[in-house]
């Protein structure tokens, strides 16, 4: 088992020792998924403890209750599952109010970093807006789709699972999008031509 | 969309190697391009394209990353096949003089080598702690002293110590230690702070400050990361230096602006009076520093390491000081990003165009939160919808 490149079939043998009380083992499922689970907790709640303290159910439901997963190539499915409902079970109790938006849909927290980009009056500002904008136009359900297709493992039936959709969909989402960026940012380039040919003149 | 597309932006291994790649990764994509160059330019292209929705992520200090681990560990009872101690709270190396201590993801370091200090305090990832904290003062003596007022005052005195809020008095220990300090102000925070030349330093939210109690030696270092306005005092023999993540500002006596935050793309140095000579981190040796005149601005480029000039009015960039924030046919979102940082507050737009308004205006954002949000729907002819404490949306 290569370092850096294990995939999902290689969990096997870190799972048996998982459930057998190693806790090395428990520690290279822990330093493998905690970065993105993080990541993604902190785009449900802005709650750090109230994260901290689903992350740190999550392993425990799953060493006390789960050691029968018959298919550890699940693990980080079930892993992001399960940290996503321990999540909106924790902050659903804590409020009294519903926390779903009329569409009954989980406000999904994320930001792109192309986003956030400072004022910059250079020759890149067209192509930042461009972008930019096509970014803004993603709803919060599109952007949980791309930061599980694009940060974790995960097949698009198993995030289709995660968020209700059919994995067909799930792909034509990506397919989509980047369609749009390359037909908008390769229009502009198309104009910019256009206009220092002309003034070439 | 081609073959190859779909089959690579279905690939988990070529994802990962665009947004959280590791060595092995790289070079198991490298073999793989030199087994298949006609592919090349594809993969190239894709994996530019891709790289552009890279996602701003909150991460967690090590520190408090192992603290979770161990915790969990505890809770399950797992066992060892060594005998390390299950649970760890305070790691020690005396090897090098150097003693740290892990504070709920606050460090703090005591050593005798200044550089090192930098180098260290540089790299590590602070977590700028949530609203509900007020700033926090780590002095070198380890002692965090919380300045328990959202706008709180800090001055060091000639004999060596400390007044906070022009109230209580620490005794900063031995006046002629190379101690280093740290300042952390919070989101919905500032700070004001004398240091021990006289020279006068205000900090924006989310802004951490690095100094050492006494100045000693060639230059007065300081190392600033975030925003802050120094007024410095004038001392030609041991000059002023500003270092932050990618510049350093060396200064004679005079008052700038510095924003230097970690997510911003640029760093931007105003010049209200005086000079300053910038340059940048592990320049060569040939490397022109860049001077700047009053009332210019230096927009240095992380990406491109370019830095531009704009005549500026300087008075809007330190405004911020008293409070005030005045624009010109500024984005709406970036108007609206200083404010979240003020108030430790997150805005959404429910129509993305809504960001892109331009407005002009003056605010004053020691007023009433609510007030100033009413000024901003009048600027922008939208409305701003309260969430929750924490939360906004525009909308039209």
């Amino acid at each position: 088992m290569r370092k850096g490149i294990r995939d999902r079939n290689q969990w096997a043998e870190t799972w048996n020792r998982f459930r057998g009380g190693d806790r090395h083992a428990f520690s290279e499922i822990y330093e493998e998924f905690i970065d993105t689970l993080f990541a993604y907790g902190s785009k449900i709640t802005n709650n750090r403890e109230l994260l901290k303290d689903s992350i740190q159910d999550v392993f425990l439901n799953l060493y006390r209750y789960n050691l029968n997963l018959n298919h550890p190539e699940y693990l980080e499915f079930y892993l992001f599952r399960s940290l996503r409902n321990e999540i909106i079970r924790k902050v659903k109790k804590q409020k009294k109010e519903s926390v779903l938006t009329d569409e009954g849909l989980f406000l999904f927290d994320a930001r792109f970093q192309a986003e956030q980009e400072s004022f910059d009056p250079e020759t890149d500002e067209m192509r930042t807006d461009a972008l930019r904008q096509i970014l803004q136009l993603l709803d919060p359900q599109k952007r949980e789709l791309l930061f599980l297709k694009f940060s974790t493992g995960l097949n698009n039936n198993e995030i289709g699972e995660m968020l209700g959709l059919n994995p067909e969909t799930v792909k034509k989402q990506i397919y989509r999008l980047l369609q749009s960026l390359r037909s908008q940012i390769g229009n502009h380039f198309f104009e910019l031509l256009v206009i220092w040919s002309r003034s070439a003149k | 969309m081609s073959n190859l597309d779909q089959k690579l932006t279905d690939d988990p291994l070529f994802l990962k190697w665009i947004f959280n790649s590791n060595p092995v990764l790289d070079k198991h994509w490298n073999d793989y391009l030199l087994a298949h160059p006609e592919e090349k330019e594809q993969i190239f292209e894709l994996r530019e394209q891709l790289s552009k929705l890279r996602f701003s992520n909150h991460t967690m200090p090590i520190s408090e990353k192992t603290e979770l681990k161990n915790q969990i560990s505890a809770q399950i009872g797992l066992r060892t096949s060594q005998s390390t101690p299950l649970f760890i709270s305070l790691m020690r190396y005396a090897a090098v003089g150097l003693v740290f201590a892990a504070i709920g993801g606050l460090l703090v370091y005591l050593t005798m080598d200044k550089d090192s200090v930098y180098s260290q305090l540089a790299t590590q990832i602070v977590e700028i702690p949530s609203s509900g904290h007020g700033p926090v003062l780590i002095t070198s003596d380890g002692e965090n002293v919380n300045l328990k007022k959202s706008s709180s005052s800090v001055d060091y005195t000639q004999r060596g110590t400390i007044v906070v809020n022009n109230d209580s008095v620490i005794q900063a220990k031995g006046s002629t230690s190379e101690g280093m300090n740290q300042l952390v102000i919070p989101y919905g925070n500032q700070s004001k702070i004398t240091l021990a030349d006289n020279t006068v330093v205000w900090l924006n939210a989310g802004s951490r400050l690095i100094y050492p109690s006494q100045f000693s030696g060639e230059t007065r270092e300081v190392l600033l990361f975030g925003e802050a306005y120094f007024e410095v005092t004038k001392n030609e023999k041991q000059p002023f230096v500003v270092k932050t993540s990618d510049l350093q500002v060396k200064v004679l006596g005079t008052k700038f602006n510095i924003s230097a935050y970690a997510e911003d793309k640029i760093i931007q140095t105003v010049l209200a009076e005086g000079s300053v000579a910038i340059r940048r981190n592990n320049a060569g040796l040939f490397e022109r520093e860049q001077v700047l005149n009053p009332n210019q601005l230096a927009a240095f480029n992380k990406n491109s390491a370019e830095t531009r000039i704009y005549e500026v009015n300087a008075a809007y960039y330190t405004l911020w000081t008293k409070g005030l924030l005045s624009f010109d046919e500024v984005d709406f979102n970036r108007i609206l990003k200083k404010v979240e940082r003020f108030y430790n507050v997150s805005f959404r737009f429910e129509e993305p165009t809504l960001g892109l308004i331009r407005i002009s205006g003056k605010l004053d954002l020691k007023q009433h939160r609510e007030e100033v949000l009413e000024y901003l729907e009048k600027v922008s002819l939208t409305k701003i919808e309260k969430i929750d404490d924490f939360t906004y949306v525009v909308k039209k």
